[in-house]
């Protein structure tokens, strides 16, 4: 890689390592291999929201063009909201494609991105099935924000309904994840879900 | 009975931001309509094109004693005597290799955002055109306070 991006990387590394965040467990960098181009982030879910308590892991892959463009970030742990893909955990968030400023450094990065958790946009979509139900019924969508935190992320709020309701999609022969997936996707409805699954 | 302003969709809570940029966006499309990837950029996506090479060339050095200690926002490595250094008008300094290589791409100070002029004539416009219907926007708002308050 490029050296201006390795040598920035490397003193990023140290900025996050010092920072008060760290200190207080709410944001992480780890290497991933011995080059400085794959990055393992780390963001604890902000208090007061469906993600409190979780840990949500990130991939980021750092461009040899950085910092004059900013690194490809997604979502490794799976989260329900409405400016992140719940399949494959792309980002939709301006600094990390057109609002990219070269002064950004992965710590305003990680930082960004927990206050998108806290504050998401639903009119500027990832997910436009989330962002449809955060929209329509802001009450299922805290629980089913709430739910994937704990299954995915180790959150604490367990939801003994929709467990259930998972549970008989798995009894049909269901993978979890699909089952929780159109669960989610159906404001769980367990009907509609079966029929989709089925269909 | 739906409302007139529900009839045509008009949203009577934007606000006096919201409804100058919509506007200027909706103008813009009529005007550049034969230029649909260039509007995308520039509306749509708000993707900033280059510096021009004029303003580039305006930027000012800054002398190596006021920088002792301090690092550059874009490396983040501290400025060594042998590399020249550049002031923003916004006072903001970095390596001149570093800024001139980011100016290449947007044209914006990568701390505060401040814009230099670019080459982009349609960018220009749409800048222009933006700034007058603010400017338009706050004279009614004056001229309707003193008429009023």
């Amino acid at each position: 890689m490029n050296n201006i991006a390795t040598q920035r990387i490397k003193r990023e590394f140290k900025e996050v390592i010092k920072s008060e965040e760290l200190a207080k467990c709410s944001i992480k960098v780890d290497l991933v291999g011995d080059s400085y181009t794959e990055l393992k982030g780390e963001v604890a879910g902000p208090p007061d929201t469906p993600y409190e308590g979780g840990t949500f892991f990130l991939e980021i892959k750092v461009p040899e063009t950085y910092p004059f463009n900013p690194p490809k970030v997604r979502f490794m742990t799976k989260i329900w909201h409405p400016n992140i893909s719940s399949v494959t955990g792309a980002i939709c968030l301006d600094i990390l494609k057109d609002q990219w400023a070269a002064a950004m450094t992965l710590r305003t990065v990680l930082l960004s991105l927990q206050a998108l958790m806290a504050a998401a946009e639903p009119d500027d979509p990832q997910d436009a099935v989330v962002a449809k139900q955060y929209k329509e019924f802001p009450e299922i969508f805290a629980k089913t924000a709430s739910h994937w935190t704990n299954v995915y992320a180790g959150g604490p709020k367990k939801n003994i309904e929709f467990d259930s309701k998972i549970q008989r999609l798995i009894d049909m022969g269901i993978e979890r994840d699909h089952a929780c997936a159109a669960l989610s996707s159906y404001n769980w409805d367990l009907e509609r879900a079966t029929e989709q699954l089925f269909s | 009975m739906a409302s007139y302003f529900e009839e045509r969709n008009v949203n009577e809570n934007e606000e006096t931001n919201d409804r100058i940029q919509r506007l200027t966006r909706e103008t813009f499309r009529m005007i550049f309509d034969q230029d649909p990837y260039q509007y995308d950029n520039i509306v749509n996506n708000q993707i900033t094109p280059p510096a021009s090479k004029s303003e580039i060339d305006k930027l000012k050095i800054v002398s190596h004693d006021k920088l002792l200690g301090e690092q550059c926002p874009i490396c983040l490595s501290p400025y060594q005597l042998e590399q020249k250094a550049l002031t923003m008008p916004c006072d903001h300094v970095f390596h001149e290799e570093c800024l001139k290589t980011w100016l290449k791409k947007s044209n914006f100070c990568p701390l505060c955002k401040l814009e230099l002029g670019t080459d982009n004539e349609l960018y220009e416009l749409y800048k222009k055109e933006l700034k007058n219907r603010q400017i338009r926007e706050r004279n009614i708002e004056e001229l309707h306070n003193s008429m009023f308050s």
